[in-house]
């Protein structure tokens, strides 16, 4: 079975032996989801999942934009896509005010994230800490820091084993809502642990 | 008729310079390091610089550390030639290179904060990424 799909593919690649790469657009399952292919000559853009084009030489421009059929994307990709890893796992904590006890909601999430980390091993998990945009952005990156730094010796006192442990603050950086500067946002005070 | 090596779990610790570990592996993968090969199991760490080569009837899964997903068929050669994601300095650069074989990316946070500083590199060109999944192959 798997000789015969071998030797489909085999000629397909022959009839289509002038083109040397080819790059399809996947289902990346996020809204924003598009590559550009350039080479020297010029760029195609793939903004639908199964486009995609055939390129020959840095010399020349890509081909023009053609599409895939998803049978076609799993045969021909079968190996690549049966190794490609599990999407990271995230656990979002909040904190109660003004405190480093976190909510009832996030006590449960906490002891979810342990269980995929058991789960997912070998891992490797981040805690990253942020905040809202009250502050300077280098106290905010301090503050951030703080709490991840809290989470991650919760995690340390509940024995997890992984690959690595790391506790980051991106203070204001990666906001989960998105506000201007100085706004009060209590969903932007969290801790993301990232399971990887 | 595949072949899987049912392969030892090193809980390796991971040090500053790596920049992703392997979640999957079939058959035969090696890194070339410096001027060492290595062969590479699930849970191995990699770095900068390093060279992935998988055999025939073998594949790889890694995980990059913004969460970015790389998986190769079989003798595919990649290059990480650059991961550096400093989001509190916001430093970023990505810089990839698959020189043959067939490959499926799945980008990370990076693709989400700098998608920019995201170079895929091919034979004949450039993949730009904004928040993608997406598969090549080079013959």
């Amino acid at each position: 079975m798997n000789y015969r799909v071998f030797f489909i593919i085999l000629v397909v690649l022959f009839c289509m032996g002038c083109s040397k790469t080819t790059v399809v657009l996947l289902d990346s399952e996020k809204s924003q989801n598009s590559v550009l292919v350039s080479t020297k000559k010029g760029n195609s853009k793939l903004d639908s999942v199964g486009k995609f084009v055939d390129l020959k030489d840095k010399e020349k421009a890509p081909s023009r934009v053609k599409r895939m059929s998803q049978e076609k994307i799993k045969s021909r990709f079968a190996k690549a896509l049966a190794a490609s890893p599990e999407a990271p796992l995230k656990y979002i904590l909040y904190f109660q005010p003004n405190s480093t006890a976190l909510t009832e909601a996030s006590e449960k999430s906490l002891l979810d994230a342990i269980a995929s980390i058991a789960e997912r091993s070998p891992c490797m998990v981040d805690i990253i800490g942020h905040t809202d945009t009250v502050g300077s952005s280098e106290l905010n990156i301090k503050v951030s820091l703080k709490r991840a730094n809290h989470i991650k010796s919760v995690l340390e006192g509940k024995g997890v084993e992984v690959v690595s442990l790391t506790a980051k603050g991106y203070g204001e950086e990666d906001l989960q809502v998105k506000t201007a500067d100085n706004v009060d946002e209590a969903k932007n005070r969290n801790v993301e642990i990232f399971i990887k | 008729m595949r072949k899987i090596v049912t392969l030892i779990l090193t809980m390796s610790t991971f040090v500053l310079g790596d920049v992703a570990i392997v979640k999957k592996v079939t058959g035969e993968v090696e890194v070339k390091r410096d001027q060492e090969i290595i062969e590479i199991q699930v849970g191995s760490s990699l770095k900068d610089g390093d060279i992935i080569m998988s055999k025939s009837h073998s594949s790889v899964g890694i995980i990059f550390d913004d969460g970015s997903r790389l998986s190769l068929g079989e003798k595919a050669i990649f290059v990480i030639k650059n991961f550096k994601v400093n989001p509190s300095k916001k430093e970023y650069d990505i810089d990839l290179n698959l020189k043959k074989g067939k490959a499926v990316f799945s980008s990370g946070k990076v693709g989400k904060l700098a998608p920019e500083s995201v170079k895929f590199r091919i034979p004949e060109g450039i993949i730009g990424i904004r928040g993608t999944k997406f598969a090549v192959e080079v013959r």
